[in-house]
């Protein structure tokens, strides 16, 4: 695999189908209740789009 | 959509559109080209349309809507990707992975007849959607696994050995009529394309089987090959193991034109990787879930396989190529949300009636459907007080019916509904009701339903 500059959209949608897939198994396994992780949803959502654009204006600056 | 770009038959070969026996119509499809020009997959919908002399967006209908019935969409589709060659006179798949030449026209006739005959077993027989239920699906599950293996073990060692991808045909040119055109091509311009004769002569045209096979035995191994699909010839930046160096020129041909270089496709091999530990994880699970006893929810499957293509993404922000893990993340994502929003439990009418206080369950399950608990027959209800009973339901009905003077508390809650218990009721969005008896020692009655109607009465 060739090596490339930093893309972060990928490292973006690879957090969240992690996060996605993190909630499911926790979920799946009566660790947390659906309602608790629908709460924490939000919050996950909005790191992750802080993230995305500080990525961005560090990528383009 | 491109439909004008198709030379016309040939005189005497079968055209879409006539009305001759049906032996003629399947010769028709067995020498259908699949399409570059104009495909949203593998281009088998755009080939047959144009074939057929049809709309390719009403094959594409019908491929969606067989697959409704036992996938046979999918397997029609899958067994023409193999079979059928692309009309850029590359041979097809199938000659490509197990090196047919002069054998390809009948192994495409048998290949297309199993595939059709798969696709009808799995219409009629459309029962199973896992292990061995379904016989042409139980087909799928092995060849399909076998048919990967063949291609990582043998047909992509072999491509990377002679670094190339798969073959094309390139049929001698005729000298062109019009001006000479230029000696060679650059190749670092993707505006780079042969005379304007070239597309005529690349495009097969022919309709019958036997002649195309003639044509597609000419296709030597060794000759060069292109995609000449309209893409960037220099955007080896953008493919894993771009590394590799450049394929040599082509040769000139007769005329004094070149073909325009080799762009060596070279595998996405992180999408490749990815896709191979979730095969790899999928079938752990499954091997778990039917060896032992442990109890695994249905969402895990969901769960793990977006886990690993989400650690593949974020191995591709900084090596390989990995666009093509967004729509797998995507889908996957779907199906977790689907599978983790039906409940657990049993399905339908579910009725439990004990008759005995020591018959009577700690739990009750409902997935959807209609749960109705009768009490009223228990013959010593007495020996009720003091014990919990859970319910847990999904989305339906939860019906309790208690014997007439049995002290009970009532505790109920439900995402979205009505609840009745004893006369009170509630409804709405996580809605509460509690009805607490005045009496110890007494039955308490925990449910908690997702959607739906709680009903707990008397008899």
């Amino acid at each position: 695999m060739n090596q490339h500059p930093f893309n972060p959209w990928s490292f973006l949608a690879g957090a969240l189908f992690l996060l996605l897939a993190v909630a499911g198994a926790v979920v799946s396994a009566d660790l947390v209740a659906p309602r608790t992780m629908l709460a924490a949803s939000p919050v996950a959502l909005i790191v992750l789009g802080i993230g995305g654009l500080a990525l961005t204006f560090r990528r383009t600056s | 959509m491109n439909q004008t770009t198709t030379p016309p038959p040939p005189p005497g070969a079968p055209h879409a559109g006539d009305t001759g026996p049906d032996r003629e119509r399947f010769r028709s499809v067995v020498s259908t080209r699949r399409s570059t020009d104009g495909r949203l997959v593998a281009g088998v919908a755009a080939g047959l349309g144009r074939q057929l002399g049809i709309d390719p967006i009403i094959v594409r209908i019908v491929f969606v809507a067989l697959s409704f019935a036992g996938l046979a969409g999918v397997i029609l589709y899958a067994a023409a990707w193999l079979a059928l060659p692309p009309d850029d006179g590359r041979p097809s798949v199938m000659a490509d992975w197990f090196r047919l030449e002069q054998n390809e026209p009948q192994a495409r006739t048998v290949v297309l007849a199993v595939g059709a005959a798969l696709a009808l077993a799995s219409i009629v027989g459309d029962t199973g959607w896992w292990w061995g239920v379904s016989t042409p699906l139980f087909t799928l599950w092995i060849a399909v696994p076998i048919l990967f293996v063949y291609w990582l073990v043998v047909v992509l060692p072999r491509q990377r050995r002679e670094g190339r991808p798969p073959a094309a045909a390139w049929p001698t040119p005729p000298p062109p009529a019009g001006p000479p055109p230029p000696t060679t091509f650059s190749s670092t311009s993707s505006s780079a394309a042969p005379p304007p004769s070239a597309p005529d002569v690349r495009e097969p045209a022919v309709d019958d089987a036997d002649t195309a096979a003639g044509r597609d035995d000419e296709v030597a191994d060794d000759e060069p090959t292109s995609e000449l699909d309209g893409e960037p010839l220099t955007a080896h930046d953008d493919h894993d193991g771009a590394d590799e160096p450049p394929p040599p020129p082509a040769p000139a041909g007769p005329g004094g034109w070149q073909p325009a270089p080799v762009k060596t496709r070279t595998p996405p091999t992180l999408f490749l990787a990815t896709m191979s530990v979730v095969l790899i994880a999928l079938g752990a699970l499954a091997t778990v879930h039917a060896g032992t006893d442990v109890d695994l929810p249905p969402q895990v499957y969901p769960a793990v396989a977006l886990g690993i293509v989400g650690a593949g993404l974020l191995v591709g922000a900084r090596w390989g190529r990995s666009i093509a893990l967004v729509p797998i993340g995507l889908v996957l994502s779907v199906v977790l949300l689907a599978v983790g929003a039906v409940p657990d439990g049993p399905l339908g009418d579910v009725r439990r009636t004990p008759t005995t206080a020591s018959t009577v369950a700690s739990e009750y399950e409902l997935g959807a459907g209609q749960l109705r608990l009768d009490l009223t027959e228990v013959s010593n209800p007495e020996d009720l007080l003091g014990r919990t009973i859970v319910i847990d339901g999904g989305l339906g009905q939860v019906h309790v019916i208690l014997p007439a003077d049995l002290a009970v508390t009532v505790e109920a809650r439900i995402s979205g509904g009505q609840i009745r218990i004893l006369g009170e009721e509630t409804s709405g969005q996580d809605a509460s009701l509690d009805v607490v008896s005045d009496e110890r020692p007494a039955l308490t009655i925990e449910i908690d339903h997702t959607f739906g109607q709680i009903d707990v009465e008397r008899a």
